[in-house]
């Protein structure tokens, strides 16, 4: 990794982070559009943790659903990060091609099919994303979905650590880590993706709160105001109260109409309140609901040729009887 | 290291209140115990493969110039103890050692700078590991090395090391391994299946998440240690040094296992997951292992694993295939050179017979821990005294041993091709070997060297002197041996003098038997198990591995069931390996086995319950 950065032309300002500010650019020698990723260097805290951390994560994670990072240029008061380069992210995509921003459900089900893909192979590498939002997942011209900004990622121990619970843009962050858990795992990407389902189903977050209470409150009036009975332990959490207001649980139907029954299952399993409970990517994957993208075209009896040589025979011989 | 964050105070408070409630993280464990089975195997494969592209070059290190492995122990001394004081987590440690060893690997690095490099590293370990809090600045890192390096340098040492490691930060380190392992364990034991008999079995259903946290901090504190010395850290991969330090855990706590089916479990998780094949690996090995039948060289037998259980039976025919084409290897081939440990073998990941040479390294250097380590364990008001204690009888135990072995033979364990590594046998046996006692007929008994004052007599390094830590003062040790034994293991104090008074007793005949009562038959007191005196062949592997030239027979009394022989051929080079091959092959024809013994035919009449030992 020993490009310079007068190997790339620096072309619009795609976005801001916390951390860094994004262009678009261009490689000189081949003309193929690159994400530039800048990065200004502290005298005092050198290199920033966030940037050790993504380059060193996203340099293991090889996936067709992540972000691929080309390379690092390394200059004394910059660092750049060259990233392949996508069209939109998934806010713009629905802003632009979405009915009052909800999309198709074969669109939906095609990104999240892709997402969960990303997801489970974060997961199996041992990463925690612990930043999805439809910001943070790119979508390119060929409708492919990619997981990007690994700014906040991880590495994560087994059995688990126990991490900084300010994770999680507010809207996407699961109940247990707002209740307070700070030993959360894979469940936490997990929450995230199903806040995703719905968004783009409707078109509207699911829970925009304002603060981690506000967000509490957001959760429980649809999935039901947690006690001792439906979430054994929940008293225990840090910022558990027992004067919250008491919502029941509310039909995912009339919240997302416009999907089918087996789609409604995966929301409510990817939406669960006890981390536990929660699906996994991957079972999420083998989920009938993606039974169309997974087993696209029943398997046709005839492809064996070996197998149809001996049905022609059959036939041929039936056929004999028959003339017989 | 003040935070400018106003909130933290408070958060630090909450984490810590939250921390103390024992009910809350039981809670969250099991929350999350059903994800973390479902990845575990994943995740394991890809720290194998992470490991493979991260290993540092011991031959290119020692080709620098201005700086070699003598330096080393020293500057992990103080970077431990940095570690240490800023309570950074415990992964920061190796990941730091790693990266200065692969940049140690890959560039020149002045004397003047060694330091410079250790604390750079240190830096971006933090930074990768630890909360942003933990991280210190440069201002920190100027006044832990005296202000002798700028602000600037270091800086430039970043970008430095940066570049020149490509961005792989990450590295597997062996607390990741520990965790996943002492968790497939106690997945295995809740299926109350860990191989125990049914007397020891209850002695297991102890190994609840207490005495795991036990093996868990003593596995830290041995792997630690090990990354001190240059000969044991770079001869062996991050996963071996875990594996030998978990299973060297439970025998420091006397936690009653079987070291080869313990092993075999480890080689059998990581090969599983090794397979490539999504959807042809099963979800929860640790259900599914069950008894594989194994080809040895002498023929076939049944291996229960030691996690065996009735049900779940859904181990697919390609796993079970493989398994079985190298399980008999995994018993009958004692061939494991350390150079070939390099390259991650898939097929086995930690052998018999490395393991006891990593075992009988690690036994000389347990009581002689660099000052880091030192204070952080063996303080007296520290919490890990009561471990420690059992640290220090054990490596008690295991020096008696080893001199009274040493005593009577003058068997040279190490492997030759270890020697180019740094592990000579020449500085094993750096002090002169005594003479060879010719007549043992009267063999070391087990109540004599008690050697209560001199038990501190220093230990035999497995380095060359100027590669160990400079200290060899016992100070601590003598004063904790004196301590009273604390309560908790008082209430089996007996029980622990039974056991290892028949311990004592059975490396004593199989002393005897190494040191030239040739073709004897030796005969057990039945009170002695069969089961012990292989313990004590296993652990006593130094005994006997290398040149034996003896004899060995055990055989119970006519009138106990179990009656077994193992026996070496004369002139035949033995060790654990083909031992435990042997006695395994013992156990697998059911009523009557035989094999040669040099010559003449031994029956082994009725089935010993070797397989619970072996």
């Amino acid at each position: 990794m020993t490009g310079s950065s007068s190997q790339f032309q620096q072309l619009e300002k795609l976005g801001e982070g916390t951390y860094a500010t994004v262009y678009k650019g261009r490689n000189r020698a081949t003309g193929t559009f690159v994400a530039l990723k800048e990065i200004n260097l502290d005298s005092e805290e050198g290199t920033p943790s966030t940037a050790i951390r993504e380059i060193s994560l996203m340099k293991e994670l090889d996936h067709e659903n992540i972000v691929t990072l080309y390379d690092v240029i390394h200059t004394e008061n910059k660092l750049t990060l060259v990233f392949e380069y996508m069209d939109k992210d998934l806010k713009k995509y629905m802003e632009n091609h979405g009915n009052q921003n909800a999309l198709d459900l074969k669109i939906v089900k095609s990104f999240m099919f892709q997402l969960l893909k990303g997801i489970m192979f974060c997961h199996d590498n041992r990463v925690l994303h612990r930043d999805l939002k439809p910001q943070n997942l790119l979508i390119n011209h060929k409708g492919e979905l990619k997981v990007g900004d690994f700014g906040l990622a991880r590495a994560f121990g087994i059995p688990f650590n126990t991490f900084s619970n300010e994770v999680v843009t507010l809207w996407y962050r699961a109940p247990d880590v707002l209740l307070g858990s700070r030993a959360y795992t894979t469940s936490i990407d997990i929450w995230s993706a199903g806040c995703i389902f719905a968004e783009m189903c409707t078109g509207k977050p699911l829970f925009p709160g304002t603060n981690n209470d506000d967000q509490l409150t957001k959760i429980f009036r649809i999935m039901g105001t947690p006690n001792e009975r439906t979430w054994p332990g929940v008293s225990q959490y840090t910022n558990y109260k027992n004067n919250w207001q008491i919502f029941l649980p509310q039909d995912f139907r009339m919240m997302i109409p416009n999907l089918d029954s087996m789609g409604l299952n995966l929301v409510q399993s990817l939406l669960q309140m006890r981390p536990e409970a929660r699906i996994t990517a991957r079972q999420a994957l083998q989920h009938p609901w993606f039974h169309e993208i997974t087993q696209p075209t029943p398997v046709l009896p005839l492809a064996d040729p070996y197998q149809q040589q001996i049905q022609d025979q059959q036939q041929k011989q039936q056929q004999q009887q028959q003339s017989y | 290291m003040l935070s400018p964050d106003r909130f933290h105070q408070i958060r630090i408070y909450m984490a810590q209140l939250k921390a103390v409630n024992i009910n809350l993280q039981q809670m969250e464990f099991k929350a999350h115990s059903g994800s973390v089975s479902e990845y575990q195997l994943d995740v394991l494969s890809h720290l194998l493969d992470q490991e493979t592209k991260s290993l540092p070059n011991l031959r290119l290190i020692q080709q620098q110039p201005q700086i070699n492995l003598n330096m080393r122990p020293l500057l992990l001394d103080f970077l431990l103890e940095v570690i240490n004081k800023s309570k950074m987590s415990k992964a920061t440690f190796p990941l730091a050692v790693n990266l200065i060893d692969r940049y140690c690997s890959t560039r020149i690095v002045k004397k003047h700078h060694f330091q410079l490099l250790g604390l750079t590293c240190l830096w971006v370990a933090c930074k990768n590991l630890d909360s942003k809090f933990k991280v210190p600045n440069l201002e920190d890192l100027r006044r832990m090395c005296c202000k002798s390096y700028d602000k600037k340098l270091f800086l430039e040492m970043e970008n430095h090391l940066l570049i020149s490691l490509n961005w792989s930060i990450n590295a597997p380190t062996y607390d990741t391994y520990i965790d996943l392992f002492l968790n497939l364990l106690l997945a295995g034991s809740k299926n109350a299946s860990l191989n125990m008999s049914s007397e020891t079995s209850s002695k297991f259903e102890a190994f609840n998440r207490l005495l795991v946290s036990d093996v868990k901090i003593l596995s830290l504190f041995v792997c630690e240690l090990m990354q001190f010395y240059p000969n044991i850290y770079f001869s062996f991969t991050t996963i071996q040094i875990a594996i030998c330090a978990v299973i060297t855990s439970m025998l420091i706590l006397e936690i009653p296992i079987n070291i080869n089916s313990y092993l075999k479990f480890f080689n059998d998780v990581v090969r599983i997951s090794k397979q490539e094949d999504d959807c042809d690996r099963p979800l929860y090995v640790v259900n599914n292992i069950e008894s594989v039948t194994v080809y040895t060289e002498n023929g076939m037998c049944e291996m229960p694993s030691p996690l065996a259980s009735p049900k779940n039976v859904t181990l697919p025919t390609s796993a079970i295939r493989s398994l079985m084409e190298t399980r008999g290897f995994t018993v009958s081939s004692p061939t494991d050179s350390p150079a070939s440990n390099y390259s991650i073998d898939h097929k086995e990941v930690l052998s018999f017979s490395s393991f006891n040479q990593l075992y009988s390294n690690l036994v000389k250097i347990l009581k002689s821990p660099p000052n880091s380590i030192r204070t952080k364990y063996f303080s007296e008001e520290g919490k890990y005294v009561r471990l420690m204690r059992a640290v220090i009888d054990f490596a008690n135990m295991n020096r008696r041993l080893y001199a009274s072995i040493k005593s009577g033979t003058n068997v040279s364990f190490m492997n030759p091709a270890n020697s180019q590594l740094g592990v000579g046998s020449k500085a094993v046996n750096g002090s002169k070997p005594r003479v060879r006692r010719i007549s043992t007929m009267e063999p070391v008994t087990p109540n004599t060297p008690k050697c209560n004052g001199n038990h501190y007599c220093s230990p035999p390094t497995p380095v060359s002197s100027n590669i160990s830590p400079k200290d060899k003062e016992p100070g601590p040790f003598l004063s904790i041996q004196h301590q009273q034994q604390p309560t908790a293991r008082q209430a089996s104090a007996t029980e622990v003098r039974a056991r290892k008074r028949t311990f004592e007793d059975a490396v004593a005949i199989a002393n005897s038997s190494s040191t030239g009562v040739f073709s004897k038959s030796v005969t057990i007191n039945p009170a002695i198990t069969t089961a012990e005196v292989i313990s004590a062949i296993g652990t006593g592997n130094r005994i006997i591995s290398g040149k034996a030239e003896s004899l060995f027979e055990f055989q119970h009394n006519e009138s106990s069931n179990s009656l077994f022989t193992a026996s070496i051929p004369e002139g035949e080079e033995m060790d654990c390996d083909k031992m435990a091959a042997r006695v395994i092959s013992g156990t697998s024809q059911q009523q009557r086995c035989q094999y040669s013994v040099g010559g003449d035919m031994k029956r082994c009449k009725s089935q010993p319950q070797l397989s619970n030992f072996l």
